[in-house]
């Protein structure tokens, strides 16, 4: 479920400005751990699906990759919080259950 | 480790990857060791601090299995294509490298046909300036129409050498440049096969 969620961290980091790699890895951890490896293949599957898109940039004398998010990717965090309140509504009916 | 030998070693690691794709992967984790030495970690913290090679390829290739079992049967499917079609493209691909040799002969004519003239010219001045010599004693006139034409000849031969050198270096090149575009292109063909 937590693997699933990553996608959308690195969505919602994206959306307060274009950032890199390293960055992203930082900006998702002060969250939730992401490793470089995993970050990779998340970045990769979020590009095949138009959700954010890449510049190079450069810096200190080579390139720097860069990903902004794109409409889709915005749509796709609305569709998640919009799914999520549903999640939620289970999750409180189950939190009431008579357990005793 | 340096970040050169994590590279490579990550490189042959993730050979079963199409070229571009492991190019991406290798610029990824290229890009994050500089910036984790930016940041102020050594060379060998960074790389430390990615993991190793090997695991971070199984990783990759155990995201990435559906498609390199895809690419099997393809791989199968297109050998079989390949050979029950090969009297088809079989006698295409004979036509077609037959015309680009065509193209080549005809290409190398030109400074074929320019070497020629300028060992013809050779020969001319060789024989006819010397022979001068001979033909002054019969006729003056003769004799200085021959050392002429010896003359022009001569100057016939240097720009004939100049020209067939610059012939030559140029056809070769592009020669050089045609060879390495079809190795080039057969490399890539390997790669997504």
């Amino acid at each position: 479920m937590k693997k699933g969620m990553l996608e959308y961290c690195v969505l919602a980091v994206l959306t307060k400005g274009d950032s890199y790699g390293y960055q992203i890895i930082k900006d998702v951890s002060a969250c939730v751990h992401i490793s470089e490896s995993t970050l990779y293949p998340i970045l990769r599957r979020l590009e095949k699906e138009s959700c954010l898109e890449t510049y190079s940039v450069a810096h200190n004398g080579r390139l720097r990759k860069y990903y902004r998010i794109t409409a889709a990717g915005k749509q796709a965090i609305r569709d998640f919080l919009r799914d999520w309140e549903q999640v939620m509504n289970i999750y409180h009916l189950i939190e009431e259950a008579d357990l005793e | 480790m340096t970040k050169a030998v994590f590279l490579r070693r990550l490189s042959s690691a993730l050979a079963k990857c199409g070229k571009s794709d492991r190019k991406n992967h290798i610029a990824y984790y290229s890009e994050l060791i500089d910036d984790y030495q930016e940041e102020g970690m050594t060379e060998e913290q960074a790389v430390a601090a990615l993991g190793s090679p090997a695991d971070i390829a199984a990783e990759i290739l155990a995201e990435t299995g559906n498609v390199s079992s895809m690419r099997l049967s393809t791989k199968i499917l297109i050998g079989i294509l390949l050979v029950l079609g090969f009297p088809l493209w079989g006698s295409l691909v004979l036509a077609g490298l037959m015309l680009v040799l065509c193209g080549f002969i005809l290409l190398w004519c030109v400074p074929l046909l320019s070497g020629s003239f300028t060992i013809g010219a050779l020969i001319m001045a060789a024989v006819s300036i010397p022979g001068t010599i001979v033909v002054i004693q019969q006729s003056i006139s003769l004799g200085l129409i021959q050392l002429g034409v010896g003359t022009a000849c001569a100057g016939g031969f240097i720009l004939g050498a100049f020209l067939t050198v610059f012939l030559c270096k140029w056809f070769g090149k592009f020669t050089k440049w045609i060879v390495l575009k079809a190795i080039h292109l057969f490399r890539k063909e390997d790669d997504r096969v």
